[in-house]
């Protein structure tokens, strides 16, 4: 599995960074804190605005769920007092779905990786790290992390789980979407794999983000 | 429906057409057929008509009503405050939607018309200022939409009457509204004889206006009787 | 100069603290064992369903003037959902060498480079074979305009969830075009092909099909609480009374071909087909039944220092950890607070899930306290 990632991509916004996983590829960018419109605003906490756009078309209510499920995840992690009567935005264009209209999973997971990435080179706070993994369950019970789009399309269930990363490891759940057909066990198998995933996935981001450190720091010792 | 693409609601596929039905065979019409005599007796109607207030708990006031296949739900919100200018007076609006697709857009107006009418009369708009009423109507089921939709829309009016009470919103009096099928004619009363709505679609309803109201005047005596039974025995 | 002040504490009735200060009022009723609704922790609200008799085929004989074809009239607690199945039919996209005889001489002339796609390499989507149904879920909360997110989100993963359970294939949806002839006394047939009936086609027909689509709308009433489990449980109930008519072509539309020209080419293009749908005889819905669950949605509270303390003092509630699983989340207070939530959707035997989301920290004792409280609630369902 392939998996690119470059930050401080856009220099209109607060932070940003794009993402290869493949397939799918994904640019997110976030600004903030910003001033909210009268009606975001909370009195003692962030608002947070999640804009996702297609990669085809304009969006739509597919693209509506998806923002609905990136933004249950960033609510866990930002530190939301830090910023109170302010406006977070975070917006993520889809470049490459990767995967057929039906199915979100490639994409999701995409974006939720991508936007970890955007909020630590905006330095929004995060109360943890968070990474997340797409996995799909063939026919025949096997669980393939990171499908391609032909294997999506051939399994019966399409799974996305994210886990808060603490001290460089997988610590707790985040979110976990799940969707087809699948059984109690398989989806504790999921989240097991997807904990042992979500560490590499960690992993790689630690170099894409201690050269992001490397390229911010202009003094050279 | 909108020409354009509708992001915000899954419509499905654009190229797709409405179903086309054949007309009913004359077995079935019969017994679709609408029995004058039935229609005027309004006192089968009353025993046979299911009221329920309250139901919808986000809304100030709602009633429910369901006689001979005809199903209608009334929310009213309000007295809220409205945005924008100073105004003396609460604001009146009305909104029907339809659930069962035979609604067209006149339709709608005529009947949000008609009960805005009714109702501006009747609500003692100056001690709310400020604010705005809001009545959503609701269709769920329609007994004939061609023969006796202001049948429909006298229980409507009954219904928003029952609705505006349970909302405590202060009317000068019940709104009882009444339908004749052989002039095709809906007419509202308040204090038994002063008409505050009426909406006539038969070509010589004019002529008979005077037996009408007679007609309707007697009929809406026993629906006031039945609301206000209604009224009191939900009090209690 | 001395004046005693003396501080008093204010105080709230217990509705207008539940406005206030959610989260406090739902620890302090956590504490004493209840959940501001009155409900135990893990109990279920009611659901019952009826059909609400909206449907152009009634219980009885009598066939309504109306296109609506499946109805339910769902209530749980305060909220009701009102669920009206209608239908759209459309015309199946079909190889050309299906329906045209002539399509390779067609091919030849308008589509050169065109070669045979009919056996190329993709693998063939698990999803191909089923169709969702499209549902505009409505909430009303006295306001005019736009759909609001919520409405967005839940029509949308009803579609997803509705396609990806498998629950309504293809071949269910296919409009069984019937002909229709008069005959020399005039009088009117309409022959149907039935399922058992392996004859070829009418030989006077076109091979063209059609299919088709069905609409939800879906409206509630009093919402309180979060919506997915009564929109799809009413959504479901409808389609199972859902009925399909059968359907003809009108004979008028006669088998014509149009010659066209176009930049010297010459081909033909056939008339329109107008669908008309039989007055009465209907099928009803074909569903995969076993694919058919309920969907159920549990909060996760976390009791916090205080309220903890004050469970010791009593001395009486047999909570053992720090954090208490709630079912069917129900009203502000819970909504508000329940940081961690479960929601699964399982078949009918509750042996396969078909949709789970999990959002925030949630043990796996508590999936699995879930899915057996799923499993129990899915007993009684069925009785």
């Amino acid at each position: 599995m392939t998996l690119e990632s470059e930050t401080t991509i856009l220099n209109r916004v607060d932070g940003s960074a794009s993402l290869d996983a493949g397939e799918t590829k994904v640019i997110s960018s976030v600004s903030g804190p910003i001033e909210p419109k009268a009606r975001q605003e909370l009195p003692t906490t962030s608002a947070l605005e999640v804009i996702i756009r297609a990669d085809i078309g304009v969006s739509n209510t597919r693209e509506k769920l998806l923002e609905d499920k990136l933004r249950a995840i960033l609510s866990q992690v930002i530190i939301g007092h830090l910023f109170p009567r302010q406006l977070i935005q975070i917006t993520s264009q889809v470049l490459e779905s990767g995967e057929d209209r039906e199915y979100t999973s490639k994409e999701l997971s995409a974006i939720v990786n991508s936007s970890y990435l955007a909020l630590i080179d905006a330095n929004i706070g995060l109360s943890v790290s968070f990474a997340a993994q797409d996995i799909a369950i063939t026919e025949s019970g096997e669980l393939i992390a990171g499908p391609t789009k032909e294997q999506l399309r051939s399994s019966k269930s399409s799974h996305v789980v994210v886990y808060a990363i603490e001290n460089g490891e997988p610590s707790n759940i985040l979110f976990s979407d799940s969707i087809g057909t699948f059984t109690e066990d398989e989806v504790y198998r999921v989240l097991a794999i997807a904990k042992q995933h979500t560490g590499k996935v960690h992993q790689k981001f630690r170099k894409t983000l201690q050269e992001k450190v490397e390229k911010d720091f202009v003094w050279s010792v | 429906m909108a020409t354009t693409i509708d992001r915000r609601r899954l419509l499905g596929p654009a190229n797709a057409k409405p179903l086309v039905f054949a007309p009913l065979p004359e077995e079935y019409q019969q017994k679709l057929q609408i029995d004058a005599s039935k229609e005027d007796d309004i006192e089968s109607q009353i025993t046979r008509t299911f009221i329920k207030s309250g139901l919808i708990t986000n809304a100030n006031g709602s009633s429910f009503l369901e006689l001979d296949g005809n199903i209608v739900s009334i929310s009213v919100y309000g007295p809220r405050p409205i945005r924008g200018s100073f105004v003396e007076k609460t604001t009146l609006s009305v909104n029907l939607e339809d659930n069962t697709g035979l609604f067209n857009d006149l339709l709608n107006k005529k009947f949000c018309q008609y009960i805005e009418n009714n109702f501006l009369s009747v609500i003692n708009l100056s001690k709310y200022p400020k604010s705005g009423i809001d009545i959503f109507i609701n269709i769920i089921s329609v007994q004939d939409i061609d023969q006796l939709y202001l049948k429909l829309l006298s229980l409507v009016s009954d219904a928003t009457t029952l609705a505006i009470i349970d909302a405590g919103i202060e009317i000068i009096d019940l709104v009882v509204s009444s339908f004749d099928y052989e002039n095709n004619t809906v007419l509202s009363y308040i204090k038994n004889d002063e008409i505050v709505g009426i909406l006539g679609e038969s070509e010589d309803s004019i002529e008979n206006l005077s037996k009408i109201i007679e007609k309707t005047q007697k009929k809406s005596i026993h629906v006031k009787n039945a609301l206000t039974t209604h009224l009191i025995s939900t009090s209690q | 100069m001395s004046e005693e002040f003396e501080f008093k504490p204010m105080s709230f009735p217990p509705a207008v603290v539940a406005r206030i200060s959610p989260e406090l009022s739902l620890q302090r009723h956590l504490a004493i064992g209840i959940r501001p609704n009155l409900r135990k922790f893990e109990e279920f609200r009611n659901i019952e369903f009826n059909d609400g008799g909206l449907s152009r085929y009634g219980s009885d004989d009598q066939i309504k003037n109306t296109s609506v074809l499946g109805s339910s009239v769902l209530k749980s607690g305060n909220t009701t959902v009102i669920t009206t199945i209608t239908a759209g039919i459309i015309e199946e996209d079909l190889p050309a060498h299906e329906i045209n005889d002539d399509a390779a001489a067609v091919n030849a002339v308008f589509a050169k480079d065109k070669t045979d796609d009919s056996n190329n390499d993709i693998p063939k989507s698990q999803l191909d074979e089923y169709e969702s149904i499209y549902p505009v879920v409505e909430v009303e909360r006295g306001r005019v305009g736009a759909p609001t997110d919520e409405e967005m989100i839940l029509s949308q993963k009803l579609y997803e969830t509705f396609l990806h359970s498998k629950i309504l294939s293809k071949d269910s949806l296919k409009v069984k075009v019937g002909l229709r002839s008069i005959d020399s006394q005039g009088k009117v047939d309409i022959y149907y092909k039935d399922d058992d009936d392996d004859s070829e086609d009418f030989g006077l027909g076109p091979k063209r099909s059609w299919k088709f689509v069905l609409y939800a709308k879906v409206k509630v009433f009093s919402r309180s609480g979060p919506l997915f489990d009564l929109v799809w449980a009413s959504v479901l109930s409808a389609l199972q009374n859902t009925k399909l008519p059968r359907a003809h072509i009108d004979e008028n539309a006669a088998d014509i071909k149009i010659p066209v020209k176009m930049r010297g080419n010459h081909g033909t293009i056939r008339e329109q087909y107008q669908i008309i749908c039989d007055a009465i005889s209907r099928d009803p819905l074909k569903l995969n039944n076993e694919a058919i669950g309920i969907s159920s949605n549990f909060g996760i509270i976390d009791i916090d220092e205080e309220s903890i303390q004050t469970l010791q003092n009593e001395d009486s509630m047999e909570i053992d950890s720090k954090s208490i699983l709630l079912t069917d989340i129900e009203g502000e207070e819970e909504e508000i607070s329940s940081k961690k939530t479960i929601s699964i959707v399982s078949d009918r035997d509750s042996k396969n899930l078909k949709s789970l989301t999990i959002i925030g920290n949630v043990s796996n004792d508590q999936l699995r306290k879930s899915f057996e409280l799923t499993k129990f609630r899915f007993k009684h369902f069925a009785k």
